[in-house]
């Protein structure tokens, strides 16, 4: 008996504490604003099917991991890099037309020949990389 | 000199924890003071809850496996072999090519295997069906397509088993999967289970009553299988149940090479809050192959991961580890094929099982999708 007495006191106050949050909420207009998000949600609710929510994070997933590769700290530090390089480059502004001769003139450039050291490495590391999905894939479908 | 963290098993448990490893060690790696391997015998990763959606339909067993090169960072080398035996004393594993390991620091991550053979009549082109293996659940896919009336029967065999949810899941989906092909009418559907009630984790237990009754699911406890002949299913408690399809969540073990390395007598013998080795130094253990006091699911490795690279990060670096795992467990259950709801609970925390909805069922479903930045360690 005094088990359900202490039971029911304790709902009493929750009851009370609920109701006091909600005179809160509508008091200072949060209420309202969550009414009307409930009706966007309601709206999702309506609109989506397994077949969108699949989808949807089928893609949110595929672009994760290419993310979760693109967020390592030399590949950051790479892109940026390659980015500022795409700035200053110019590509549009009359643009030149370099042929054998004019390559071999401009590997002469310390900044084109570290350009370069940059293009040998990234293939090296692309080769490994290859190397280590190749025979990795191989193997999954066997 | 090199510390090699040798990490067996490419499954959940081994995958976040490699990946987790490799971003935490970094430096190390990169100065070439740490050196992490996975060795797993399947050059696929596994994502095993979507078995419980291929026998109705609405997965394929290409969507269940990627391959484990896709899913670990550039930094932890694979090796595509099976290990054969852990030696503790001399930390060195054995592997099937003949060829040998040493290891620095090992975490047994080997998963638990299910043993259909255990209970006979159940198994692939035996009357009892499962859904715990690619080659089972697309058996089960076609013996389920072609089942429009008669007495279906779902029943837990094995505890503990993988994936807690799932027994509950699939005649919930039956029934409603069934309600969709207009033969519900026509289909009988009962659940056992070997103890005193409709499931382990007893919050669950008390979820399913409603629901199942609602669902028109018939129950049976305290139902121990002993085997399956064709049509009747025979217990250890001397009962009878004939049936028209059964299916049996099966019995589960550890590797054998568990036992035969001293590392527990039927799951890896691990502390709770530490995931360390209760027998050997230098090692943990992660996932369903260790005898945490919580359920087989993916979610506890996952959480637990986090515990461990933070462990042994700190070995690594000569620091005195001090993060602890608490339990920390989350699983969703579909209660149909619209609605669903989760359960959570850590050691210290009872689980709380909510009232199903359609954005939960979505959540599910979504995660699915998504589960492959988990393994990656993106999320």
């Amino acid at each position: 008996m005094s088990e359900d007495m202490s039971d029911l006191e304790a709902e009493s106050e929750a009851i009370q504490d609920a109701a006091d949050a909600m005179v809160e909420l509508q008091q200072d207009g949060t209420l309202e604003d969550l009414t009307e998000a409930a009706t966007a949600i309601s709206l999702l609710a309506d609109a989506l099917d397994d077949e969108m929510v699949v989808e949807a994070a089928g893609l949110a997933n595929e672009l994760g991991l290419v993310a979760g590769s693109a967020t390592q700290t030399n590949t950051i530090r790479t892109l940026a890099t390659m980015m500022d390089a795409m700035d200053e480059a110019d590509t549009f502004d009359d643009p030149e037309k370099v042929g054998m001769v004019g390559a071999a003139r401009k590997l002469r450039d310390d900044d084109v020949k570290r350009g370069l050291g940059f293009l040998m490495n990234f293939l090296g590391a692309l080769g490994r990389q290859i190397d280590r999905r190749a025979d990795a894939y191989e193997q999954a479908e066997e | 000199m090199t510390d090699r963290i040798v990490i067996v098993g490419g499954g959940s448990g081994g995958t976040i924890t490699a990946n987790r490893l490799a971003e935490e060690l970094e430096p190390e790696i990169e100065a070439g003071e740490v050196e992490i391997t996975i060795v797993s015998d399947n050059p696929n990763h596994l994502y095993k809850p979507l078995y419980l959606y291929v026998p109705f339909g609405e997965a394929t067993l290409e969507d269940t496996k990627r391959p484990l090169v896709d899913l670990v960072d550039r930094r932890v080398n694979l090796v595509f072999e099976h290990v054969t035996e852990i030696d503790t004393d001399g930390k060195q594993l054995a592997m099937a090519n003949g060829e040998a390991m040493d290891y620095d620091y090992l975490v047994v991550a080997t998963g638990a295997i299910p043993e259909p053979e255990e209970t006979p009549g159940l198994g692939e082109d035996e009357p009892g069906h499962h859904f715990y293996g690619p080659d089972a659940a697309t058996e089960l896919r076609e013996a389920l397509a072609n089942f429009d009336e008669g007495h279906l029967v779902l029943s837990v065999i094995g505890t503990p088993h993988v994936c807690p949810a799932a027994p509950v899941e699939f005649p919930m989906i039956a029934d409603q999967w069934f309600r969709e092909r207009g033969v519900r009418e026509d289909i009988e559907i009962t659940y056992t289970y070997p103890i005193q009630r409709l499931h382990g984790v007893r919050p669950t237990a008390e979820w399913m009553v409603p629901r199942f009754e609602e669902r028109d699911i018939q129950t049976k406890t305290f139902f121990n299988v002993d085997n399956v002949e064709d049509g009747t299913i025979e217990t250890l408690e001397g009962k009878e149940l004939d049936f028209d399809m059964m299916i049996g969540v099966p019995e589960f073990t550890a590797a054998s090479i568990i036992e035969e390395a001293g590392l527990g007598e039927e799951w890896m013998e691990v502390d709770r809050n530490t995931l360390e080795s209760e027998h050997a130094e230098d090692v943990y253990g992660i996932g369903d192959v260790t005898n945490l006091p919580t359920s087989k699911a993916g979610s506890v490795a996952h959480y637990a991961s986090g515990t461990l690279v933070s462990r042994l990060s700190s070995e690594v670096r000569g620091q005195t580890p001090t993060e602890t795992f608490h339990g920390k467990t989350i699983c969703f259950i579909e209660a149909g094929t619209e609605e669903g709801t989760f359960i959570e609970f850590a050691y210290d925390r009872e689980p709380v099982v909510r009232d199903e909805n359609r954005f939960l069922h979505w959540s599910k479903l979504g995660y699915n999708e998504a589960y492959w930045l988990t393994a990656r360690g993106v999320m």
